[in-house]
């Protein structure tokens, strides 16, 4: 059974399936990726370096921005991701005045 | 395929045959409460509502109470209230009249608790009569709408669960049925995804509406939706934002496209996908579909959950092996080979057809034999 599941190709993050601990070594189809730091299953790993400001990106789309500069092979979750959706009201107003939205 | 349900005098079709006894108010419970403990078999509804509520939230109450009472599980509805308050027990009876047997019971009409109790007890007797006289009818898939729901959610419900159900929504609506999404505050992050599937200008700009009532009443009161959601269960399964949680919630509602958006209690005017203006935490939402007409509500959970309904049978589908070894007991459907052993999306939609046109014509969910039959009245505040 593989350790990590992909959603989409374009993520760079994946689930891992089962806990990983420091150091261990996991195929992430077939590149061998080191893990940083103990990752509880069904978290997400990095599998690519992610800088601050960039996108998390998971079913290919951003679901998150760095808050730093994550490694691949890090744990990603609330410690160093910020949640995209504190631009939302941003992002309503663009659409309300682009479409046909009053 | 086809299921064995309950026609009623308003031509909708039920898979449930209940007699359900409803507070108009708060001040009712006392006597809804006993009528339950009295007759187990008759389904009760207390709240904490119905009087001195600001406008927008009697909105809500009102489209509750006549949406519950509606809906087609129901074979018969009593209506109990005070007799003072703002939603009377016989203003939510003239609004079914015709449409199923309906009875309304004022305690201050009846003269206190005892002479209420004496007025309610021949009544739920009678309607237990008349509903188990009823007997089921062949029906096929246009008849029937749907409802999903996630609730527990965790890292697994995304991958297996959630696109399984999608594909069983899908599968209603293109049989001619009808399919509903509630739990608009888990789109924000979303939304643009159910945009882009609207049929039309007009919902893309209630979707849009609802979510922004939302965001402004959470600023509003001081504080953000996203500190609210994900809950402190979902980020320790693994789920890091609102925005990965509602991309992972929406597949649920399939690849169809949105005929439009419906509000509290409104039932939907035509076949297909439909979305709702629906309050989040879990008895509540339900509680909203039913309110909309749904039959059945499709669940999904990861770290699982008990939650049921008065009204509508809850099927609780969970794919994470760590969710169905804590509650088993609760789960109808397991679909954990699609995490652990790859098996496929479609073979877990396979699973949930079935076992739904099963529960569709009577078989009963875990929420069912356990007894819950929780419910939460939305209201404005609620996520």
């Amino acid at each position: 059974m593989p350790r990590v599941l992909r959603i989409h190709p374009d993520d760079n993050v994946v689930n891992v399936l089962s806990d990983l601990n420091p150091d261990e070594v996991v195929d992430v189809e077939g590149e061998k990726i080191v893990v940083r730091s103990s990752i509880p299953m069904g978290h997400k790993m990095a599998v690519k370096n992610i800088h601050e400001g960039k996108p998390v990106i998971k079913y290919g789309q951003a679901i998150g921005y760095a808050q730093k500069d994550i490694q691949i092979g890090e744990h990603v979750h609330v410690h160093n991701v910020e949640d995209p959706i504190s631009n939302w009201k941003a992002q309503y107003e663009i659409l309300a005045r682009g479409g046909n939205i009053n | 395929m086809k299921f064995e349900g309950y026609r009623r005098k308003d031509g909708k079709v039920g898979v449930r045959n209940h007699v359900l006894f409803l507070s108009s108010v708060v001040c009712a419970n006392g006597i809804i409460h006993r009528i339950g403990c009295e007759f187990p078999e008759v389904m009760t509804i207390e709240h904490t509502k119905g009087c001195v509520d600001l406008a927008d939230d009697r909105e809500i109450v009102r489209n509750m109470l006549i949406g519950l009472a509606r809906n087609p599980n129901v074979g018969a509805v009593v209506f109990v209230g005070l007799g003072c308050e703002d939603t009377t027990a016989e203003y939510l009876y003239e609004r079914l009249e015709g449409a199923k047997p309906v009875a309304a019971v004022s305690i201050q009409n009846e003269g206190g608790t005892s002479k209420t109790l004496e007025k309610c007890r021949p009544l739920a007797k009678k309607f237990l009569k008349e509903t188990k006289k009823q007997t089921r009818e062949t029906f096929g898939p246009d008849e029937l709408v749907i409802s999903t729901k996630c609730g527990g959610t965790d890292w697994t419900s995304a991958i297996a669960p959630n696109p399984s159900v999608g594909i069983v929504s899908d599968r209603v609506v293109q049989a001619g049925g009808t399919s509903l999404l509630g739990e608009t505050g888990g789109w924000f992050g979303g939304e643009e995804v159910l945009l882009s599937r609207s049929r039309n200008e007009q919902t893309k700009m209630r979707i849009l509406r609802l979510l922004h009532k939302r965001y402004d009443e959470a600023e509003r009161r001081g504080t953000k939706v996203e500190k609210s959601n994900p809950s402190p269960g979902n980020i320790a399964g693994g789920i890091t934002t609102l925005k990965e949680k509602a991309l992972g919630n929406i597949l649920k509602s399939g690849e169809s496209p949105i005929e439009g958006v419906l509000g509290v209690g409104q039932y939907p005017p035509g076949h297909g996908l439909w979305v709702m203006d629906n309050y989040g935490i879990d008895p509540a939402s339900v509680a909203g579909m039913a309110a909309a007409g749904a039959q059945i509500v499709l669940f999904t959970t990861g770290r699982g959950t008990p939650t049921g309904s008065p009204i509508c049978p809850v099927i609780k589908i969970c794919s994470s092996p760590m969710g169905m070894e804590a509650l088993r007991e609760n789960i109808d459907i397991d679909l954990s080979d699609i995490v652990t052993e790859a098996a496929s999306l479609g073979s877990g939609a396979d699973r949930i057809e079935t076992f739904m046109y099963q529960v569709a014509s009577g078989k009963l969910t875990k929420a069912e034999i356990l007894g819950h039959r929780e419910f939460v009245m939305p209201g404005v505040g609620i996520l």
